[in-house]
């Protein structure tokens, strides 16, 4: 495959979306959303791993596809088809709606976001998906889903500005603001630990990893339409790629922040198993599905920053993690879809009443969806095992023994038995 | 050829003689002295412009009449400063000529043209004068045609303001005499020149000076002796009172101005810094009058005031900066006189369109009478000192010479005297633009009244590009050097 | 004869000659107007596009004539000078456009574009002047042009706001013109100079120097609305909304914020002014001015009074872009001079649009009006983005370089400002985005004039619609040769930190 044409996918993986955003345009297109996901799904499926720069456009602006980001990709595609379909097979919106505009312009975004390659680029299409995710969350909704609009936004404007505060400490430091680049450059000068800091506050933000979740929350327990409560996957994935590629992992090691997020992730995976426990909403299910899942990333990440050796090992897991996140989260979102279908909860008893036989019906397949969390760590598990065995570098088998018989690792045991007691006592 | 006959011509005599005869054709022939009238104005300024050609080819105009020398004869004298005098004269006196043939109904024109034109006659008598006893007679005569002129409308405002006007002219010209007589007793002579050199500090010569001061003073109602000025101003006839605004008050200080030059900048005794003091409260005190009138005739007359003053602001500043300074006195002079003409003609218009000049009521003027409103906010401008205007660059080169010699109190008055400008003009054109409480019926203007008091101001305007070229005018002959440094 | 020397007299002559017609037309003749106002919008424009070129290509413009005793009047066309004129050049084109559409059927149209002319005459003025003499008679000439234009509706309301938009303006006026009298009688020249005119002087005088800069810049700031000297600003806008773009983009306040460029720069010099130490306090004054500017808009209903307030708050960037003194910051500065107005002229604007086309004038009103007006809030929503620094908007570029210059020149603390004024921006714009876009549109609209099937007329819709691609152009392509931020640099490169 010629890289041209890679790299007019890319272009049109981007634009279109963005140009089909037009409302004279789409409203004259059959299939205007799906038509919108095509050239992110044939760059998936048919090109090469290809970068391309475009040096007049911003301060330089370029994108890249690589066995990482394609994994995201992947899942960025399915959903954003699966959400097309979703939504618009039931009722058409009226014609001087934007819903359609908003959700293209989140896709561009998301899409934009994801094909990245420097700091400035990822911020622009961050920026893009942000405000037209906005758009679809409160989109026809009532108060409470304002309410939780406006925390999503406030939320976001701070989060935007850390991020701001941290390219600009980026720009300052380095020329050239490719992440790799940037990764070099900021992992051993004075403001590191003030870069770390926004970025880590502004993903945290951005994505709802407890404690600042607080907008995920809000939004999961007001949205009664089910078509935002899938697209809250993509905020979360998009926050946990932000935070994989803006942050110096791997080149340093920052023993403080490392242990900071083991115990956040930590924490946060507690926390939601707590609530959950508590609550026993079945709509609140995906909401906590996102945080444990976030808290396993930050688990992961922590681990990457404290031993930045260890970090090359696995490193080649993190964007599948986030990839099969976005997807478990899309599936948990459509059974909860499912269980809510005819008639939306009344009260918090009715719904619990209702929940619980619905529960009780559908376990076998929940306790399976829960046991991907299981698998997963049973995987990585696995892999260490096959990396000692294979390995004969002691240090190395040294280092995942550590890993594994680290706290944060027992924990997430812990926690994943936790949630599944959870369910089976429901 | 036309050149020789520009160069040998005695233009100054033509300057005296022409308007005299006019004068008097006009009282014989009051039907054409409309036509009259313009056509010699129209030829003073040609004949302006012929003697400044004349003096900057040929140097300072002197001439002694029928062939007598001074101190016996009558001298005729004319430099840079008296050139810049009778251009002021001839410009604002066409522009307000043009005007006043529209304006006055066909008695009163029979009327304001001999002594229009008998008053120009003075005028220009006063500034070709090279001894101080002319000085009196022309300035005696300035005098009686003004008061004659105030009383034109014979309205009992216009009587009662031409006599306190009658009262406060000879009251300043008998003071002026005195000061004459004794200067002839003291030191010989009444010609100026002779008078320079032969001058001492003697008491005589103060109390002489005091006197001619205190006379002329009194005649250009400078603070504290203003208190005939706004009601005389306000009530006459609106050419007249541009008349009176911009040309006859000059003539008092142009006389002001040579006596301190030539006699007594040298043995001043710090009657500069009184002077200067005079004129600092004038510029305060006038214009703080001017912002709280009510009638806008009365408020132009308060900057009149108000805009004297900055001549005297010239004194104390002129003892060691002497030509620059006096440069910007005479270009203050100058773009004040068609600025005040052209607001005084402005104002006649809205009175004539509206039946009053209670500035709250001006109702939407700006729309209805664009020209007008047009004149008088670029004659406001000009007044103000803001920058492209005549009055910018005056005040411009004065405040130069006031910061370079550290003179901060002055500075403070320049400035300040200019805000306090715009607030009372801009008072009367934000008005201009709303509409009033009671709708007025209006009677039409004549264009060529709103066209006069427009190019008058324009001229005003157009004078703060022409400084280049009007600053070397002024300086031929050196009319300033006398006071230079002090020895 | 050489063309050059008298190119920039054009220029300024290009918008005075028709100005000055326009104001002998009758009421009625629309189409002479239109067509003189046009052509010298257009002819400017291609003036200005020539002397881009040659100054580009390093060719000298310069008109020189005679106006006092060893004081002439400059008009010169430097890379500053010019980044100014093309944007009023521009600007002035498409709010003619927008007036036209605007005013159609009201009165005294004859006066109003007769001023507008003068306006930008004046402005372009501003930026052509070649030293302080001439800045400063075009500087007053430009409050006498505006004064008819903010009363012109003549209310009492609007007679008020002309009487303190002047009693501001003219007392600024005598502090600028002091400061400049005075330095005169210290320098005896006036003249613009690459890093200042003014390093001859000796410490004897530094005393003199530090009262003339704060003279000079409280006379300017008057203009450039730093607080405290602001407070005509949010009351000027009784004014028509073309008279409001012209006024918070192109013409006044932007003559004060590039009057203080100049001033800082080719007057006093920036090494020297940050030797007498009042580069600091300029950048504290202009950080509180953009902070208080955000903080008075979160609470004003009146949208052209919340954009008025925004205004106070952004012109204050190129201040503050100035005062940090470093050649990234000033390019900051100086790019937003162009950035700040293409994104608030789109917002006056539709601001403009809103009350002409549906008699919206209050935020409050605003519900549901995407919907109705698509085009127009979409423009709208660029702006806003932009005020806000979102990228890839203009204003994230001049963010972006005021953050780093602040950075490069050790000042922290203006990240700090940075980031509240962006919060307070986000906290003020976004709600009416969201009430445009998301609630539900009212029964009936407060005043609305039928435009068929189109939103409103293309005469009040092209011109948001353009300025807002400029903005956003501006703002993605700013890498490209001749976009206001290589233009910046070049500013920088060749005026401000010449080897």
């Amino acid at each position: 495959m010629s890289s041209d044409f890679s790299n007019i996918l890319i272009w049109l993986a981007v634009l279109w979306p963005l140009l089909l955003a037009l409302p004279a345009l789409h409203q004259r297109l059959p299939f205007p959303r799906h038509l919108a996901v095509l050239p992110a799904a044939f760059l998936v499926l048919f090109s090469a791993d290809s970068a391309l720069t475009v040096p007049w456009l911003l301060f330089g602006t370029s994108f890249s596809l690589h066995g990482g980001g394609r994994w995201i990709l992947v899942a960025i595609v399915m959903l954003w088809l699966l959400t097309a379909t979703l939504l618009w097979r039931a009722k058409h919106p009226a014609p001087n709606d934007y819903f359609t505009t908003l959700f293209l312009l989140t896709l561009s975004g998301n899409v934009g976001l994801i094909l990245a390659a420097d700091l400035v680029t990822f911020f622009c299409f961050s920026t893009l998906m942000s405000y037209g995710f906005y758009g679809l969350l409160i989109h026809g909704g009532n108060g409470q889903v304002h309410r939780a609009g406006r925390l999503y936004l406030i939320c976001l404007i701070v989060a935007d500005l850390a991020l701001f505060e941290a390219l600009l400490l980026a720009a300052s430091n380095t020329e050239n603001l490719q992440f790799l680049a940037v990764h070099q450059a900021m992992s051993n000068v004075p403001a590191t630990h003030f870069y770390l800091g926004l970025v880590l506050t502004a993903f945290m933000l951005k994505a709802g990893i407890w404690p600042l979740s607080l907008w995920l929350s809000t939004a999961f327990s007001a949205i009664s339409s089910s078509r935002a409560l899938l697209l809250v996957s993509i905020p979360v994935a998009a926050g946990l790629l932000g935070m994989l590629r803006w942050l110096p992992v791997g080149k340093h090691s920052f023993d403080e922040w490392g242990l900071s997020l083991q115990i956040i992730g930590v924490a946060g995976m507690l926390y939601a198993a707590f609530r959950f426990y508590t609550a026993r909403q079945i709509r609140l299910l995906p909401a906590y599905g996102a945080t444990v899942g976030s808290g396993l990333f930050m688990v992961l990440l922590g681990v990457g920053l404290t031993h930045p050796s260890l970090w090359h090992d696995f490193a080649y897991l993190a964007n599948p993690y986030i990839a099969v996140s976005v997807l478990f989260l899309v599936s948990l979102s459509l059974f909860v879809r499912r269980a809510q279908h005819d008639q939306p909860p009344d009260t918090t008893f009715d719904s619990i009443k209702r929940s619980i036989k619905w529960v009780e019906k559908k376990i076998q397949i929940l306790a399976q969806q829960c046991s991907v969390e299981l698998h997963r760590i049973h995987r990585l598990s696995a892999i260490a095992g096959r990396m000692l065995s294979r390995s004969p570098d002691t240090t190395r088998s040294q280092k995942l023994e550590k890993f594994m018989d680290g706290w944060s690792a027992r924990m997430i045991m812990v926690v994943m038995l936790g949630l599944l007691l959870t369910w089976l006592m429901i | 050829m036309l050149q020789a006959v520009i160069a040998d011509s005695h233009w100054a005599i033509i300057l005296i003689l022409l308007p005299l005869a006019a004068a008097v054709l006009c009282f014989l022939y009051a039907r054409a002295a409309n036509i009259i009238g313009v056509m010699t104005l129209s030829a003073l300024v040609l004949s302006v412009a012929a003697l400044g050609w004349q003096i900057r080819e040929t140097g300072v105009y002197h001439h002694a009449i029928g062939g007598w020398e001074a101190p016996l004869g009558i001298g005729l004298y004319a430099d840079g400063l008296s050139l810049l005098m009778l251009t002021i004269t001839a410009v604002a006196g066409l522009g307000i000529s043009i005007y006043a043939t529209s304006y006055f109904k066909q008695q009163d024109a029979a009327r304001f043209w001999p002594l229009w034109l008998l008053l120009l006659a003075s005028l220009n008598a006063l500034y070709l004068s090279a001894d101080i006893f002319n000085l009196y007679i022309t300035l005696e005569l300035v005098g009686l045609a003004a008061v004659a002129l105030a009383a034109l409308t014979g309205g009992r405002d216009a009587l009662a303001g031409a006599m306190r006007y009658l009262l406060a002219t000879l009251l300043g010209s008998l003071a002026y005499l005195l000061g004459v007589a004794l200067l002839y007793h003291g030191f010989g002579s009444v010609d100026i020149a002779i008078l320079a050199t032969q001058a001492e500090p003697v008491p005589v010569l103060w109390v002489a000076f005091g006197l001619m001061g205190a006379g002329l003073a009194l005649k250009m109602a400078l603070v504290p002796l203003h208190f005939w000025l706004p009601a005389t101003h306000a009530s006459a006839a609106a050419p007249v009172s541009a008349l009176l605004s911009a040309l006859v008050i000059k003539g008092a200080f142009y006389i002001l101005l040579r006596l301190w030059l030539e006699i007594f900048a040298p043995h001043s005794g710090g009657a500069e810094t009184l002077l200067g003091l005079l004129g600092s409260a004038a510029v305060i005190w006038g214009s703080l009058q001017a912002l709280r009138q009510t009638r806008l005739k009365l408020l132009i007359a308060y900057s009149t005031v108000a805009q004297l003053g900055y001549l005297f602001i010239a004194f104390p500043l002129s003892t060691m900066a002497g030509a620059a300074v006096w440069s910007a006195a005479g270009y203050l002079a100058l773009s004040h006189a068609l600025a005040k003409a052209a607001m005084f003609l402005a104002a006649g218009n809205l009175m004539r369109f509206g039946g009053h000049d209670r500035i709250a009521d001006l109702d939407r003027v700006v729309q209805r009478l664009p020209l007008t409103a047009g004149a008088f906010a670029l004659a406001g401008v000009s007044i103000i000192g803001l920058p492209p205007s005549g009055g910018f660059v005056g005040k411009w080169l004065l405040l130069e010479a006031a910061l370079t010699q550290g003179r901060w109190e002055l500075v403070v008055v320049i400035i300040l005297g200019s805000l306090l400008a715009a607030a009372y003009v801009f008072k009367v054109l934000g008005r201009a633009f709303t509409q009033a409480p009671v709708c007025q019926k209006a009677r039409a203007v004549p264009a060529r009244m709103e066209w006069a008091a427009l190019l008058l101001a324009c001229g005003a305007i157009l004078l703060g590009f022409l400084a280049p070229f009007i600053l070397p005018l002024m300086d031929i002959g050196d009319p300033f050097s006398a006071s230079g440094v002090q020895p | 004869m050489n063309w050059d020397a008298w190119i920039p007299l054009l220029v300024v002559a290009s918008s005075l000659l028709p100005g000055l017609v326009i104001f002998t037309l009758a009421e009625e003749r629309i189409r002479l107007r239109t067509g003189l106002n046009l052509f010298g919008a257009l002819t400017k424009l291609a003036l200005v596009g020539w002397m881009f070129w040659g100054v580009y290509n390093g060719h000298h413009f310069e008109t020189r004539l005679p106006l006092l005793p060893n004081l002439e009047l400059v008009l010169r066309a430097g890379p500053l000078a010019l980044l100014f004129v093309s944007l009023s050049t521009v600007l002035w084109l498409v709010t003619t456009i927008y007036a036209i559409g605007y005013l159609e059927g009201s009165p005294h149209r004859s006066r109003f574009f007769g001023f507008f002319s003068l306006c930008v005459t004046a402005t372009v003025g501003v930026a052509l002047s070649g030293n302080m003499i001439t800045f400063l008679i075009f500087y007053e000439f430009l409050t006498l042009a505006t004064y008819p234009l903010l009363v012109h509706r003549g209310t009492e309301e609007a007679r008020r706001a002309g009487h303190t938009y002047l009693v501001y303006t003219m007392i600024g006026g005598a502090l600028l013109l002091l400061g400049t009298a005075w330095l005169y009688s210290l320098t005896g020249t006036l003249e613009f100079t690459p890093r200042g005119f003014l390093s001859g002087l000796g410490e004897e005088h530094r005393h003199a120097l530090i009262i003339i800069f704060v003279l000079m810049i409280a006379g300017l700031g008057v203009k450039a609305a730093l607080v405290p000297l602001h407070g005509w600003l949010p009351l000027a806008m009784v004014a028509p909304a073309p008279v409001s773009a012209l006024l918070h983009a192109v013409a006044v306040v932007k003559a004060g914020a590039f009057g203080i460029v100049r001033v800082v720069y080719d007057v006093f010099g920036v090494d020297f002014a940050t030797g007498l130490g009042v580069m600091e306090p300029l950048a504290w004054l202009a950080g509180f001015t953009i902070i208080y500017g955000s903080l008075r808009a979160l609470f004003q209903d009146d949208l052209k009074r919340r954009l008025a307030f925004s205004t106070i708050s952004q012109v204050s960037y190129i201040v503050l872009g100035v005062a940090i003194a470093g050649p990234i910051a000033t390019i900051g500065g100086v790019v937003h001079l162009v950035h700040q107005g293409l994104m608030k002229i789109t917002l006056f604007f539709c601001a403009g649009n809103l009350a002409e086309t549906l008699g919206i004038h209050k935020v409050s009103e605003m519900n549901g009006v995407g919907r109705r007006m698509p085009w127009t809030m979409a423009a709208f929503t660029i702006g806003a983005f932009g005020m806000i620094g979102a990228p890839p908007v203009a204003g994230f570029i001049s963010k972006w370089y005021l953050g780093m210059g602040a950075l490069e020149a050790g000042q922290s603390w203006v990240l700090l400002v940075l980031a509240g004024s962006s919060l307070l921006n986000a906290a003020y714009f976004l709600p009416i985005l969201h009430a445009a876009w998301f609630r539900k549109s009212p029964e009936s609209w407060p005043h609305e004039h039928d435009f068929g099937r189109k939103e409103t007329a293309w005469a009040l819709l092209l011109p948001p619609l353009i300025t807002a691609a400029l903005a956003l152009a501006a703002g993605l392509l700013a890498t490209l040769p001749f976009s206001p931020l290589e233009w910046a640099k070049l500013i920088s490169v060749r005026e401000f930190y010449r080897p």
